[in-house]
């Protein structure tokens, strides 16, 4: 049930970020980066987000570890109000929830070993104390890598173990949730699938709490209990993984898995193109957010928001197609 | 019979760095029919652009050409002045990148740079019977329906920035296909692209592929983009082709332990998987392992592997390198 040790939630969430013109840099508009975005997360599972680029995947993710305010909405992290702490309780959050960003190279400072940038944040959140050196080695062995990785700079790694660097970065603040944004994105397959591999026995040994987000759909299905697919900054359907894989019911989500090539050259797709491209979102959603590229499109779909529509356990939509059935 | 358009034999290329020298192809062996997709797959720093990039003799300054031929309509590429190639390339031989903006100059709108390019190649379209190059207009209106361009009048006059990524890569397909070449190499074309727009614009690409029957190097790391867009595949690994045939039979049952390693590394969206990573990473190609470039992360690698390089073996109509097959 829905309510059962979730750890996160998140409700209705809007960021709008103006933009300034003129020669005063007076603001003329805003990107309407996330409309809303609604979805919660238990101890110790993954939930993947989803959506093509600009869907708003990073802003949820950057709101979600305060570098960034919500314009709308509110954040609960073990049902308490988060949305607008700050002072030694911001502090406290901003240990237990972490991110891991796609390009391990911007996390790191190049300028560092790897041993120095994981003493260095032990030592802003005031943690190990005297044992800093110790726990960095056994954070080594935690992703997989070696005491000698701690001399080496970041560009002295390669893409995978760089990664595990970060990861080990972050476990090194004893977080509880992660934000994994594109982990795997700058990775070769092969490496690709050390790193998520090391993702999901991590989670099994300590019970970390993930937020996937991603564009890629087989990575989805590989580590995620569930998923919340994004459009235009708004959530448009949310599923049990396994479940979404099988009956997705929003023509976006069906659209997105009939475009993954598969490799598997026996595979042979009904194909299900859709035209267009996602617009700039300069311009706040009126209707259904996917209406312009929808082959379904009705006239109310152009004018009047689609209702939220629960269409089996934990799998919800939101489309007038579905709404009529 | 097949028509052979493009062999490569035995290409090596060498980067003269501060490091060293990178040995970036090591013996690459490769042909091409007419009208066939050939898919180039392996991991970053397998060689996939430099292959395409000798092919197009647009290698950068510090590399060198150190062994090989490279036949195309049985003339070697590697043989011909600079100025008997501009004559191919272009006309004959085109190139689609990943990204646009290192090709479109952000200053002139698409049409500037599309007459220009047709300009540049009016010698060698003197005596050409498909294309009339007094038709400039013509071409390019014509090249930009090729690609389901919307309103093409108003594309023309556009600047590339005011293109999204999927109409800006529409725009290449269009130039590229525009004076109806025997070989394009497209290297990573859609992978900066969402996947519902990827799809597009690689639909687009087959259609254009069979229209004018051409030949096309696609050089991407996406086996899923090979499985669904060529007919034959070649895997790379440090500088060489490891494996070579039909994407039907290398999918199925692939052979050389990198491909194997590679199929069981990928997590997929149609079914239900457990990956198996590939341990280990890329060598370094300044002084790359001894024997077999992929005896540190072999399975089955045994003592031969250490000291001998594998030769080409042939199973039926495939190419792998490894000593499991010699
Ligand atoms: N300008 C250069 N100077 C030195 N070395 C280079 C240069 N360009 C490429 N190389 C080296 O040549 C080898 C092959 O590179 P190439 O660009 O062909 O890889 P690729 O297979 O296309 O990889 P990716 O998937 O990352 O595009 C690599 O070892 C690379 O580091
Ligand atoms: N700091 C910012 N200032 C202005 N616009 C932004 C900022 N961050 C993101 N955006 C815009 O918000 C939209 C959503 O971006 P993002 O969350 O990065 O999407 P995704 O991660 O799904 O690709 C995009 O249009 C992006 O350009
Ligand atoms: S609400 Fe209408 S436009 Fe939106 S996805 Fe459903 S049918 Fe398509
Ligand atoms: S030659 Fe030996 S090391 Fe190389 S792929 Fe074959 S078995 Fe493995
Ligand atoms: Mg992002
Ligand atoms: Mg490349």
């Amino acid at each position: 049930m829905e309510h059962d040790d979730i750890l996160v939630k998140v409700e209705n969430l809007k960021k709008y970020f103006p933009i300034y013109g003129g020669i005063l840099q007076r603001v003329v508009g805003y990107i309407y980066a996330v409309e809303d975005a609604s979805f919660y997360i238990r101890k110790g599972e993954t939930l993947g987000l989803v959506g093509e680029s600009g869907s708003g995947k990073t802003t949820v993710g950057r709101i979600l570890v305060k570098l960034e305010e919500p314009t709308g909405g509110k954040i609960f992290y073990n049902s308490s109000d988060i949305t607008n702490i700050k002072g030694s309780e911001l502090k406290k959050y901003r240990r237990k929830a972490q991110i891991i960003f796609q390009d391990p190279y911007a996390s790191l400072n190049p300028r560092m070993t790897i041993k120095d940038s994981i003493i260095e944040v032990m030592k802003v959140h005031r943690l190990h104390k005297g044992e800093e050196y110790n726990n960095a080695l056994k954070l080594m062995e935690k992703v997989g890598l070696s005491e000698e990785h701690l001399y080496r700079f970041p560009h002295e790694l390669s893409g995978g173990q760089r990664q595990r660097a970060v990861i080990a970065r972050a476990l090194a603040v004893e977080p509880e949730f992660l934000i994994l944004d594109e982990p795997t994105a700058s990775l070769d397959v092969s490496v690709q699938a050390q790193v998520l591999d090391l993702l999901k026995e991590l989670q099994e040994k300590y019970n970390y709490t993930y937020l996937l987000i991603t564009h890629n759909l087989a990575v989805v299905r590989y580590i995620s209990e569930r998923t919340v697919i994004m459009y235009r900054g708004m959530w448009v359907e949310t599923s049990p993984t396994k479940e979404l894989f099988n009956k997705a019911e929003h023509p976006y989500t069906q659209a997105l898995l009939k475009s993954v090539p598969i490799p598997d050259p026996e595979v042979k797709k009904d194909k299900f193109l859709i035209s267009g491209e996602p617009p700039n979102p300069t311009t706040p959603v009126k209707g259904c957010p996917f209406a312009d590229r929808c082959p379904y499109v009705m006239d109310i779909c152009k004018n009047e928001m689609p209702p939220v529509e629960s269409i089996g356990d934990e799998h919800k939509v939101r489309c007038w197609l579905v709404n009529k059935k | 019979m097949d028509e052979k358009i493009l062999e490569v034999k035995n290409l090596r290329v060498n980067f003269y760095t501060y490091r060293g020298v990178v040995k970036a192809l090591n013996g690459v062996n490769l042909d091409l029919n007419k009208g066939e997709i050939l898919g180039l797959a392996g991991e970053t720093g397998s060689g996939k652009s430099v292959t395409g990039l000798s092919i197009l003799r647009l290698l950068p300054q510090n590399a060198r050409v150190v062994e090989g031929e490279i036949f195309f309509k049985g003339r070697d590429l590697l043989k011909i002045s600079e100025k008997e190639y501009n004559l191919i390339r272009g006309k004959e031989i085109n190139a689609i990148f990943q990204d646009p903006h290192t090709y479109l100059n952000p200053v002139f709108t698409i049409k500037e740079q599309f007459k220009d390019i047709l300009l540049s190649k009016k010698d060698s379209l003197k005596n050409s019977s498909k294309i009339d190059i007094k038709k400039l207009d013509e071409i390019m209106v014509s090249a930009l329906k090729d690609v389901k361009m919307p309103a093409v009048d108003r594309v023309l006059r556009m600047y590339p920035h005011e293109l999204s990524g999927g109409m800006k890569q529409r725009v290449m397909l269009a130039i590229a296909f525009s004076l109806q070449p025997s070989l394009i190499i497209a290297d990573e074309p859609t992978t900066a692209l969402d996947v519902t727009i990827q799809a597009q614009v690689l639909e687009i690409m087959k259609e254009l592929q069979r229209k004018y029957n051409t030949s096309v190097i696609l050089i991407t790391h996406d086996l899923g983009v090979i499985a669904e867009t060529c007919q034959k595949v070649a895997i790379m690994y440090a500088g060489r082709i490891v494996e070579y045939g039909r994407v039907s039979e290398v999918f199925r049952n692939p052979l050389h332990p990198y491909t194997k390693g590679l199929m069981e590394a990928l997590p997929r969206a149609d079914i239900d998987v457990k990956v198996k990573s590939i341990p280990g990473t890329v060598p370094d190609l300044v002084s790359p392992p001894s024997g077999c470039t992929f005896h540190p992360r072999c399975p089955y690698a045994m003592e031969i592997c250490k000291r001998q390089s594998p030769r080409p073996s042939y199973v039926k109509e495939r190419m792998v390198e490894c000593h499991l097959y010699s």
